[in-house]
Formats: structure tokens, C-alpha cells, sequence
């Protein structure tokens, strides 16, 4: 072979090489250093994942009402690498959606996958945006908090905003203390589509969902919805700042229903302060007043230190202790008063009597027995429970006004929680809201009532409670009490510390009481906050008591005694 | 030997091409039940959600502020007292 002829051929196999070693380096640059890229956007093109939202677990009342429940709206989302006219798809979803068309267009200029058009829409628009067959768009199936009785138990209940991350997160109430069992877990939905955009079942992979748990509330619609209104009522009569009503099923502790007010609604929760969140009733410390008298009362009784014949010899004036005169409220005396009279005229020197007879050491005690100072222990979000001093820094005039509710101070939970430890024979019970859990697949967790301690004995219970009876009866609220029902009870007027002194116009007007008085079936606190037209219990938390009493004694259908 | 040779390559090309129609079949038929399948999903989303969007209606509907309302204006007004047997009775029930 001739020189030039062995150069060409030499020549043309370089080049063949060449091309082949070009070909070679471009197929592993595409299919090993760049596989995992263009495989991400192979599947990104034929497969999609799809986000299946766990269901949130409803709460019902005792009659299994949906108090909170779930609705389904809709995510309008767009791929806009897919959309084909995006100017036409601006305009025609601008008029549906009834939004701005420039911002609808800015959303589809964005080099990204997916986008979020619009949020909440109803199935009828979805309808009308599937029809129009506009390529590059889909939806995804949300749920939202619907409140079929709106505002009502609003803080006892709570409701759904979203946390940091955007996601459904439940605050205060039932839906923040149970928000890890109500939130269930979404799941996923892999799938690959064929060429005309279909899902391939057999490629189908799932992570199933799991819904979240319901929970069964103790709340008894019924007694809910009357307290509310006669509480409203209440409160736009006697012209007060707010209130709260508790009524408590007696044996168990159970909570048939909790009423505050100013309240909010849960479904629209962000257009009103976020101060009307917090519950009241688990929340807010305040001085009892004369209803602490009946505590301080049984815990001396239960001690042996007094009877109900027990006379005051103390009690025919007011007492001097130092700097401070303790009168009583209405600056009338009686001379040697029984233990009784104390109680049915709220006799303030005749609790500093009995105040002294218990002592500083046993007066704590049975503080804490009647659960203060420490959690009542209620299953909802955000109790607090103040404290009480240790005994060294008590004086003598702490001891004389905490006898009759003052200078101490309680949360509206942990006194009717107390009181309700007087009406079933000493048993402290724990408080609670859920009665039931429902699992995602059906089965029912019950919670049994539990019984935190004994405060007093059955006997010494018995005697208090007669007096109670005696008060209401005989006592300041005789005039709006239920006839022909024996209801124990006790009024409470206590004067709010404001910059260092007690204002003798603000008050915390107050009833807590049980009823019927020889088995008791409900037990019922009733605060009302700042009252003008009169400050004193008597004429405004106890006729509002009385009402929500007839009512429950026409709804369980008591018979009289 | 050779012929034998010959019919079984014959056999297998026969057997794969075949097997390669069945699988094309299996697959195209997989995918034309799954549009039904896809469709019947969608039908059953969309009952679901119809359901939920009736469930709201009713609910809305039975809750008691609902009923009080309309009771108040209808002309319905609450019972304020209940009447005793043991008191002593009235010549007239005044209203």
C-alpha cells in the first residue's frame, strides 16, 4: 500500500474513532453523570405524587353531635411548565376565580412545578374549571373546620390554625390538648401516566393515610345552649364585663357544660382578640369571696373545731386586728351567731372565728386537700392554678381574710371542683371534658371518672351541706330561688385588688351551688365580672344560677323534695 | 439433528413473539381498566365529597342557635315557668 493511501486510511479511522470515542463520552456524560437529573424530570413529566390528607377526628357532644367536623374545598394547583396558554388560561380563571388576571399570570410565569392558583374552592367551581379542560391544572382535595353550632363552647372546644410550616394545628381547648389524636397522618399516592396523561393503576404505590381519632365530649348540648343564653341574658341585664358558668355532674366530675364570656367564634377565631382565647375558667385566678366560706367551713367542721350550733363570741362587732377593721358586708352584727347563721348571712367576723379555731397549718392543708394551689388536672389546654404561700409568710390578717375568700385566690375550675368535693359526701373529683376516644377504625376508648382524694368526711359533708341549704333558703338569694327544690348554695361578692386596694364598686359577683341538696345531680358555678347594676351576688350570679337551675330540673325531669 | 435444531428455534422464536403479543395485550388491557378504575375513583371522590357538603347543610341545619332561630321567628317564645302541684293553685292562671 502506497504511503498517502495507508495515511488515509489511518486518517478516516481516527476520524471513525473519533466520533465513536465523542459518542461514547456525550452517552456517559448523559447517562451516568447526569442520569439522576434527567431521571428526576422523567418522572417529574410522566409520574406525579399525590398528598391524601389525613381526615381530622370530629368532636362530639354526649348526644353525638358534631360540635367540630371537616368540610372539603379545594386546591386549584397548576404545573406551569405545562400550561400552553397561559395568558388565555389568566383570563378565563380570573373571572371564575374572581381574582386579579396580572397576579393569576405572575403565578404561571414561575419555573416551578407546581403552583397554588387558589385555595377553598367549592365543588361547583371546581365543576366549572374541570369542564373547561385547561391542560396543566389539577386539584387536591383539602379539608377545613366547620362548627355546626358556631360559637358555642368556643373555648372549651378551641379551634384549627396552622403552625409554622402551614399546616393544620389545633390551639386551646379539645382541638389543642388533643391536637396529636385529632390530626391523624396524610398519606402519599405514587403514580406514572401514560402518554395521553393517564394514571397507570399497576404503578400505583401508596403511604396510607391514617385519619385522625374523634373524640366524645361529657358537654351535654342541651345544658350548653340554655347556660349560654341565660348566662347572655345575664350579662346584658346586670350590665357586667363577662362571666362564666360551669355546671358539673357531680358523681363523676364530668363537664356537662362551660360558658365564657366574651367568646369568639372558632371557625373565623382570627378576627377576634387573641385575649378572648383563653379560657376564663381554667385561666383566670380572682379572690373567691364568701363562697370560699363554705371550703373554710367544712374543713373546721370536718376537724371537730366547730359544729353547726357553734356559737361566735366574737362576732358582735367588728374586729380589730391592727391597722385593719373586718366588717361584715353590710356592716350588720348578731350577737353569738351560729356556725349556721354565719353561713346564711355570710357573716365575715364569724368566719375570722372559725378561721382561728382551724389555724394557720390546718387551713392549708385542707387547701390543698380541696385541690388549690395545684392543677385540677382537666384535660383542656392552658390551666393555671396560682399558689399558695408557704405558711411562714402568712400573717394574722391573711389568715382572717382568706376565712372568707379574700387575699387568696382560686381559678373558677378549682373552686366548683372543691365545692363539688362537698356535694358527693367528700371525693374529690378529677374534672374532665372527653369521655370517649374513637379510633381511626371504630373502637371506642372509654375514660373512666377518677377520684383524686377525700377532703372532708361524709358526715362533716352532710352538715355543711345543710347549710348551704339553709342560705339558700334563708340567705340574701332567698328571693330567686327555685320553690319546692331543695338547692344548697352560697352567694359570693368579692372585691377586686385594683392598684393596691380594694375597689369597693368592682366586683366579682359569684353563686356555687348544688342541687337536688339530698342527691346530688349537678353542681354549678356562676361568676359574673364587674356587674353595675348591682355589685353583690345575690341580685346577679344567683337569679342567673337559678334560672340555669330550672331549666336542668326540667330537662332531667327532677322530681321536687 | 439439524432439522430438529431448526424446529426448535422455529418454536421458541415462535413461543417469545407470542408471549410478546400476550404481554402487550395484558398491558393494554391494564391500561384500559384503569381508566375505568380511575374513573370510578373519581365518581367515588366526588360522592364523598357531595356527601360532605350534605352533611354541612344538615348540620347547619339541626344545630340548636339554627332551631332557636327559627323558632324565634316563627313566633315560638321559651317556657319561663313550670307550674307546681304543690303549691297551691291559682283561681286563674294569669299569662
Amino acid at each position: 500500500m502506497k504511503k498517502w493511501e495507508l495515511a488515509r486510511f489511518v486518517l478516516v479511522l481516527a476520524f471513525i474513532l473519533f466520533l465513536y470515542l465523542s459518542l461514547i463520552t456525550r452517552l456517559f456524560y448523559w447517562q451516568i453523570i447526569r442520569a439522576e437529573e434527567l431521571k428526576e424530570l422523567g418522572e417529574r413529566q410522566s409520574s406525579e405524587v399525590f398528598r391524601v390528607p389525613a381526615v381530622r377526628g370530629e368532636i362530639f357532644s354526649s348526644d353525638n353531635f358534631p360540635l367540630a367536623t371537616n368540610t372539603v374545598s379545594h386546591i386549584l394547583y397548576s404545573n406551569p411548565k405545562v400550561v400552553k396558554d397561559k395568558e388565555k388560561s389568566s383570563e378565563i380563571l380570573s373571572t371564575l376565580l374572581n381574582q386579579d388576571e396580572a397576579s393569576i399570570s405572575a403565578l404561571l410565569e414561575k419555573d416551578l412545578f407546581w403552583v397554588k392558583i387558589a385555595g377553598n374552592l367549592s365543588g361547583q367551581t371546581k365543576k366549572e374549571i374541570e369542564n373547561l379542560k385547561l391542560p396543566g391544572f389539577g386539584f387536591q382535595q383539602e379539608f377545613s373546620r366547620f362548627y355546626p353550632e358556631a360559637s358555642m363552647a368556643a373555648h372549651l372546644i378551641g379551634f384549627v390554625g396552622k403552625d409554622e410550616s402551614g399546616q393544620n394545628h389545633g390551639y386551646f381547648g379539645i382541638e389543642g390538648k388533643y391536637n396529636e389524636q385529632l390530626e391523624g397522618r396524610p398519606g402519599k399516592i405514587f403514580s406514572i401516566r401514560d402518554a395521553f396523561g393517564n394514571k397507570i393503576v399497576n404503578d400505583l404505590r401508596e403511604d396510607k393515610k391514617i385519619d385522625g381519632r374523634s373524640v366524645k365530649l361529657a358537654l351535654d348540648r342541651s345544658i350548653q345552649f340554655f347556660t349560654e343564653k341565660r348566662l347572655r341574658d345575664g350579662l346584658e341585664k346586670y350590665n357586667a364585663e363577662g362571666g362564666s358558668a360551669i355546671v358539673m355532674d357531680t358523681a363523676s366530675g364530668a363537664i356537662l357544660a362551660m360558658s365564657s364570656i366574651p367568646s369568639f367564634d372558632p371557625k373565623k377565631y382570627y378576627r377576634f382578640d387573641s385575649d378572648t382565647y383563653i379560657n376564663p375558667v381554667l385561666s383566670d385566678l380572682y379572690e373567691p369571696g364568701s363562697t370560699f366560706k363554705v371550703l373554710i367551713m367544712a374543713g373546721a367542721i370536718d376537724s371537730n373545731l366547730v359544729k353547726r350550733d357553734t356559737k361566735c363570741d366574737v362576732c358582735q362587732g367588728p374586729i380589730q386586728m391592727g391597722e385593719y377593721k373586718i366588717r361584715t358586708w353590710n356592716d350588720k352584727y348578731f350577737t353569738n351567731p351560729t356556725m349556721n347563721d354565719v353561713i346564711v348571712h355570710s357573716d365575715n367576723t364569724g368566719m375570722v372565728f372559725v378561721g382561728r379555731k382551724l389555724g394557720l397549718k390546718r387551713m392549708i392543708d385542707y387547701l390543698k386537700k380541696f385541690g388549690l394551689g395545684q392543677p385540677s388536672g382537666i384535660d383542656l389546654q392552658g390551666e393555671t392554678t396560682g399558689y399558695i404561700r408557704s405558711e411562714k409568710s402568712w400573717r394574722p390578717i391573711d389568715l382572717a381574710t382568706a376565712s372568707f375568700g379574700q387575699g387568696i385566690s382560686a381559678t373558677p375550675i378549682q373552686l366548683i371542683s372543691a365545692v363539688n368535693s362537698v356535694a358527693n359526701g367528700g371525693k374529690l373529683m378529677q374534672p374532665y371534658v372527653v369521655s370517649e376516644i374513637i379510633t381511626e377504625d371504630g373502637k371506642k376508648i372509654v375514660i373512666k371518672p377518677e377520684v383524686r382524694n377525700r377532703t372532708i368526711s361524709q358526715a362533716a359533708a352532710k352538715m355543711i351541706t345543710s347549710m348551704m341549704v339553709d342560705a339558700v333558703e334563708n340567705g340574701e338569694a332567698k328571693w330567686t330561688k327555685v320553690k319546692n327544690y331543695k338547692i344548697a348554695g352560697k352567694t359570693g361578692t368579692a372585691q377586686i385588688p385594683v392598684a393596691g386596694h380594694y375597689d369597693p364598686n368592682q366586683t366579682i359577683a359569684s353563686f356555687v351551688g348544688f342541687f337536688p341538696a339530698d342527691n346530688p345531680r349537678v353542681t354549678m358555678l356562676i361568676l359574673i365580672n364587674r356587674p353595675k347594676t348591682s355589685i353583690y351576688g345575690s341580685e346577679t350570679a344567683a337569679p342567673i344560677f337559678f334560672n340555669i337551675a330550672r331549666d336542668i330540673i326540667k330537662y332531667y325531669n327532677l322530681p321536687p323534695n | 439433528m439439524n432439522k430438529i435444531y431448526k424446529l426448535l428455534i422455529i418454536f421458541l422464536v415462535l413461543v417469545t413473539f407470542l408471549l410478546e403479543i400476550a404481554s402487550i395485550s395484558a398491558a393494554n388491557g391494564n391500561a384500559a381498566d384503569s381508566l375505568d378504575v380511575t374513573r370510578i375513583r373519581e365518581q367515588v371522590e366526588s360522592l364523598k365529597e357531595q356527601n360532605l357538603e350534605l352533611s354541612e347543610s344538615v348540620l347547619g341545619f339541626a344545630s340548636y342557635n339554627t332551631i332557636s332561630s327559627r323558632a324565634a321567628e316563627l313566633g315560638y317564645l321559651s317556657n319561663r315557668e313550670f307550674v307546681s302541684l304543690y303549691d297551691p293553685l291559682e283561681v286563674a292562671i294569669g299569662r
